[in-house]
């Protein structure tokens, strides 16, 4: 049986996760987040508020499907980061949207998180 | 406490080039501006982290001086007020048990029908979008 990726965290803001590798990662909570734009084919950037305190951001590229053209995917996965962010309705919420790491992620158009800045 | 609400913004490219797409936080928006007769500028915090040149979206309408039909403005038919009244409904529409995910104009082509925020056009008023994020 295939482990839910969330689990109740200890305050009341979801946390959202996302994983490159055993090295790479980012965890913040989503009120953290700056927004997302397409930088190119099947590429969006996450932007979230830099974690060290600095007037910069901490960027996240993630790769979604890009097959079947209007965008149509990238809109998918829009809609899919939009609903972890509000842990699912539940406030306090653990939610890792991509794990390149495990092979998980909150929706099937979400393929990879290829570099976390 | 109420859930943040997200904005989308997609051009008629397929989201296949840089600034194609953007979602915004809509607690990130700062304020809208007629930019010319046929224009209004949304304006949102930047996505930079730097908190200084704010990121905006250029919606493009008809001209406001195109269109007298309503008779109730003396900028004609007022679809800078259209717009940025809408923008407002829909930035502030999520309720409980409703999607926090909020199509502003997408202006793809040939969007999956019944799907609710996918199949979401936006903004019936907006004819052309410019992103620029920095």
């Amino acid at each position: 049986m295939a482990l839910r990726n969330e689990s109740p965290s200890h305050g009341g803001e979801t946390l959202v996760t996302l994983i490159k590798d055993a090295n790479e990662k980012f965890c913040g909570p989503a009120s953290n987040f700056l927004g997302l734009k397409c930088d190119g084919a099947g590429s969006m950037l996450l932007n979230f508020e830099d974690v060290d305190g600095t007037a910069a951001a901490t960027i996240v590229a993630i790769t979604v499907t890009d097959t079947g053209g209007h965008g149509t995917e990238m809109k998918r996965a829009c809609q899919a980061i939009a609903g972890a962010m509000a842990g699912y309705g539940t406030q306090g919420k653990f939610v890792k949207i991509a794990d390149t790491l495990a092979g998980t992620f909150i929706h099937p158009d979400i393929l990879s998180v290829d570099a976390v800045s | 406490m109420r859930q943040e609400n997200y904005l989308y913004f997609a051009l008629a490219g397929n989201n296949d080039a840089d600034k194609d797409m953007a979602m915004f936080p809509a607690s990130t928006f700062r304020g809208a501006v007629s930019m010319s007769s046929t224009t209004v500028e949304f304006f949102f915090a930047p996505q930079d982290g730097t908190g200084t040149t704010a990121n905006g979206v250029l919606m493009t309408h008809a001209d406001i001086a195109s269109n007298t039909t309503d008779g109730s403005s003396p900028y004609g038919n007022d679809v800078h007020y259209t717009v940025m009244e809408k923008f407002a409904q829909l930035k502030s529409g999520n309720r409980a048990n409703t999607t926090n995910f909020t199509v502003i104009k997408d202006l793809n082509d040939n969007l999956p029908t019944n799907e609710g925020p996918i199949s979401s056009t936006g903004l019936t008023e907006v004819t052309a979008l410019a992103i620029t994020i920095h």
